[in-house]
């Protein structure tokens, strides 16, 4: 792979990452009501 | 599908070159999606046949009524974990396993997008199915609350689940690391010329499982983790004494668990596109159609998840909407139906095991999609919710529509694999005793559910016998039957059997058939380009 | 030849025990021996719900018999060796539209007539009777809300013997759906159920009503059916509740109104009579205690809370000599069965043996009364002795 196409790689991958947090982020902020 | 040829550009991309390694380490550090693909298959073909064992102990103790065997605790024990491992052990990798063999290969690209990060996705897996294995041997055994796993029954439980939990979560990590690499492998990979609408249905079903996965897997990771706190650290989710609701649990579960059963579809309906048109001599009829219509399913599984939540007592409007929308995802889907029954039509047929199983798999799964169709209304779900018409559906499904998709490719693909023609005397044993022996299992559960007899029970009314005994023999006739898939798989492996050519297969299609057979360890090092 | 025994051996294993079982019999209320489809529901509910089943049953199999008999045919006439030149089509607008639109118009008349069924199944207003049904780890409560049976509550156990679940003894009929207390109901009547658990999750489901509903610990959740037959219907729980989720079955009696009537009564009676034992000797200060607090509920109202009543229609307890001062035997009498022509009631349904004995020796230790007087304590035994 040359650098360029791991460069454009790791950029999708970042995009998904970051999805994937704030999903779960808000999957805990929409059931609050339980912590505690 | 159009076909595709191949011309070598001379410049070269920057590939190290490096020793092959041998023995362990081979396996250990592997980063080659090639190796890591066959791991995949490997493990999940030994988690289907730990899935299996548990089957069949559930299966024994049902055989008559009464308890004879296991005390009710354990049965529910074996009947929940069945269901853990063959979802997370068995049906995903096996899937993950085709994408990690086939992606690259059909799209001419040298391997996945993140080799090193595959190698963790693998190897995650035995770690999550030894908390699962290990967890019967804890004080209090596996966790017996069903692979739901409904709060509060869940909170009952003791460290089993716990150990199902981080199963749960070592396993998930598994799959959203997959799918990140399956995304953008498919997204920024392919070779020059290959463009979207020119890829292999198998890698548009996958690209798509992908996105689901990552949608949905981390929302179960918040669902088992909040019934982790409530267990130990004083969280009250799903306690509603303290203002918490046990059906928060079903709906964030179930929005995780709707999505899930298309992820273990999606990969199969690819397999099915890829085996018809092949022995069709036919291309796939339709191809902007299915493209669009797996989107269609997708997006619309995300909509529909209340509907295994008929009877928690939901406002009139709520059970309308779910009903409408679980009704409308029959329509994609026949049209999928349709489009390979036409690629079929007027084509030149020819009726090798990868076929029987692709036939035989539309056929199965569309007994399970008009039973799916018929508990998506309400009122009869109302009636069959919990019992053993839904175990029916779900096996017509899963079973015969994902795992015979995946034999439908495992034999296709043997001999890119394996460079040999595996043994097809054999094959057609293996698929004609697996088909009759499915139905004769999972057939008269259509009746024991309309007749009443609710899931989960280790014991029965006595009238349920008949079809009980008929689905106990059943089941052991298939379980055994897949130790025929083994035995031809392994021979082909160990280099028995008809040498394969490139081209496999008369009528097929791919880049994947430009390559020699075995698949050289290093394939498209140099991109192809795609007319 | 190796498939033939297989299907020869299969087949005997079969028969076999289809002999075995030769003798079970259909479940009275339950489900019939082999049964295939629904059971035929006593509610119009259920028969709705086999009706919708039924319709959707045809079309897909209508559909299905189309789709596959195509495909059946292109596997005769199109294998290779029959037609060996492949077509070349691989897509058509025209038929793709149409197998897109038909089916979605076919989806929507599917839906209609199980629309109106959704929205009868949710409507439980105007119910004639509401019974409270609460799931335990592993049994049912119930308790009747209003009517006549109005108060009565008890647990409904799996009645069938530990040696029949072992194999230690034949299986009865009813094998696993017999109760010791089943819920009665009358018939024709909409009945409400109102559920709840205590624990964790259960589901009530009786098929031939066409109910099921979860019930949640710490919500209330409802439903309803209208039983238009006399007879005994059973159910089994239908949500995972931990061991026992297979033991805990539901038994209805439906019944006509004046059986039910007759019922709840002797419910009411029994449950009063139950709650204390007759036969048991008390303290005086216990009986003056329990008595106190019954003179509160139902007797104050009209003797004042210092015995003084409201004379002449209400006569004073306090320096009594007629009854409350006297040999026992009137005060029992007229607490039991009431003073005819006057406004003093008859207090033997509503009150038990215990309860009048604590009532009565409460009224001769209380006030001036102290002291003074014969029998100041009454035994429960003693109003019994003269119901």
């Amino acid at each position: 792979m040359t650098p360029e196409q791991r460069r454009k790689n790791r950029r999708t991958a970042i995009i998904l990452v970051i999805f994937v947090i704030a999903l779960v982020a808000w999957t805990f902020w929409r059931a609050r009501n339980g912590i505690g | 599908m159009s076909s595709v040829t191949v011309d070598h550009i001379p410049a070269s991309e920057g590939h190290v070159e490096h020793e092959r390694p041998t023995g362990w380490r081979r396996w250990v550090f592997a980063t080659n999606h090639k190796d890591i693909g066959t791991m995949y298959l490997l493990f999940s073909f030994f988690m289907l046949l730990e899935g299996g064992v548990l089957a069949l102990l559930v299966r024994t103790e049902l055989f008559s009524p009464g308890l004879q065997f296991f005390q009710p605790e354990l049965f529910n024990q074996f009947t929940t974990m069945h269901g853990l491992i063959m979802i997370f052990g068995a049906i995903m990798p096996a899937f993950v396993g085709f994408a990690n063999w086939m992606i690259p290969l059909q799209i001419g690209a040298s391997d996945m997008a993140f080799a090193r990060m595959n190698n963790l996705s693998f190897w995650l897996l035995p770690v999550g199915a030894t908390l699962f294995t290990v967890s019967f041997f804890v004080p209090g055994g596996a966790n017996a609350a069903g692979w739901t796993m409904y709060a509060p029954l869940s909170l009952q439980m003791g460290p089993g689940m716990d150990f199902a939990i981080f199963g749960v979560h070592i396993l998930g990590a598994s799959s959203i690391m997959g799918a990140i690499n399956i995304i953008v492998t498919v997204l920024n990979m392919r070779a020059p010329g290959m463009t979207m609408m020119k890829m292999p249905l198998f890698c548009w079903t996958w690209l798509i499982t992908a996105y689901l996965l990552l949608a949905i897997m981390p929302v179960l990771a918040a669902a088992v983790t909040m019934l982790l706190t409530d267990r130990h650290f004083g969280t009250t989710f799903f306690n509603a004494a303290a203002g918490g609701d046990p059906v928060l649990y079903q709906h964030v579960f179930w929005f995780f668990g709707h999505p899930e059963v298309y992820v273990m579809i999606l990969p199969a309906f690819g397999i099915i596109s890829a085996v018809v048109p092949a022995f069709s001599r036919k291309p796939l009829f339709g191809y902007a159609s299915m493209v669009y219509a797996t989107a269609a399913i997708a997006i619309l599984s995300f909509l529909v998840w209340a509907h295994h939540m008929f009877t928690t007592g939901m406002p009139v409007t709520a059970q309308l909407y779910f009903m409408y929308a679980t009704m409308l995802i029959a329509i994609p889907t026949g049209v999928k139906i349709f489009n390979w029954v036409a690629t079929m039509w007027r084509g030149s047929l020819t009726f090798e095991t990868p076929m029987l199983f692709a036939i035989a798999f539309i056929f199965v799964f569309t007994i399970g999609g008009f039973t799916g169709l018929i508990i998506a209304v309400a009122p009869i779900d109302i009636a069959v919710h919990d019992t053993y018409y839904i175990i029916a559906h779900f096996h017509y499904v899963m079973v015969a529509g994902s795992l015979f998709g995946m034999y439908a490719g495992a034999y296709y693909w043997i001999p890119k694999w394996t460079g040999r023609m595996y043994n097809e005397r054999l094959g057609k044993w293996h698929f004609w005793n697996s088909i009759i022996s499915f139905n004769v299992t999972f057939f008269p559960m259509h009746f024991l559910g309309l007749a009443g007899m609710p899931r989960r029970y280790a014991d029965y009314a006595v009238q349920f016998t008949d079809f009980n005994v008929i689905a106990s023999i059943g089941a052991f006739w298939f379980g055994f039957s897949q130790l025929i898939f083994l035995y031809l798989a392994v021979k082909a492996w160990r280099g028995h059997g008809q040498p394969a050519a490139a081209q496999s297969w008369e009528g097929a299609q791919g880049l994947e058939w430009t390559i020699p057979s075995p698949a050289p360890w290093h394939t498209f090092e140099t991109p192809p380009v795609v007319k | 030849m190796k498939t033939l025994r297989r299907f020869l051996g299969t087949g005997a294993l079969l028969a076999w025990s289809c002999i075995a079982s030769a003798q079970v019999e259909d479940m009275p209320g339950g489900p019939r021996v082999n049964q295939l489809n629904l059971p035929d529901g006593v509610t119009e509910i259920a028969r709705d719900i086999e009706w919708l089943h039924w319709m959707l049953l045809s079309v897909c199999a209508a559909i299905f018999i189309g789709v596959f008999g195509t495909m059946v045919y292109s596997i005769i006439m199109h294998r290779k060796s029959r037609h060996p030149t492949p077509a070349k089509f691989h897509e058509h607008i025209g038929v793709e539209i149409a197998w897109t639109v038909i089916p979605f118009i076919i989806v929507i008349a599917m839906a209609l007539p199980a629309t109106r069924t959704v929205v009868a199944m949710k409507d439980t207003t105007s119910a004639d009777l509401t019974v409270k049904v609460t799931g335990y780890q592993w049994k049912w409560g119930y308790e009747y809300v209003d009517g006549p049976a109005a108060g009565v509550n008890f647990l409904s156990n799996l009645s069938t013997p530990r040696d029949q679940i072992e194999g230690n003894a034949p299986k009865g009929t009813t094998y696993l759906m017999e109760v010791d207390n089943p819920l009665v109901v009358p018939v024709d009547k909409k009945v409400r159920i109102v559920l709840t658990s205590n624990d964790v999750i259960h589901a009530w489901m009786v098929p031939h009503f066409g109910v099921k509903q979860d019930a949640m610990p710490g919500f209330l959740r409802d439903t309803w059916f209208r039983a238009e037959e006399i007879g005994t219907f059973r159910g089994q729980c239908a949500e995972l509740c931990g061991r026992d989720h297979a033991f805990m079955p539901i038994v209805v009696d439906v019944v006509s109104q004046e059986d039910f009537d007759a019922w709840a009564a002797s419910q009411k009676q029994a449950m009063a009579q139950a709650s204390d034992d007759p036969s048991k000797v008390w303290e005086a200060d216990e009986l003056i205690a329990r008595g106190e607090s019954v003179y509160g509920t139902h007797c104050v109202a009209c003797h004042q809370a210092n015995g003084q009543g409201m004379p002449p229609v209400f006569p004073a307890l306090d320096g009594d000599t007629e009854y409350v001062l006297a040999p026992m035997e009137q005060q029992i009498l007229t607490v039991l069965n009431g003073h005819p022509g006057t406004a003093m009631a008859a207090f033997r349904d509503q009150l038990n043996d215990t309860e009048i004995a604590a009532v009565i020796t409460y009224t001769r230790n209380a006030w001036s009364n102290a002291g003074k007087g014969e029998d100041p304590v009454v035994q429960p035994a003693d109003v019994l002795a003269l119901r």
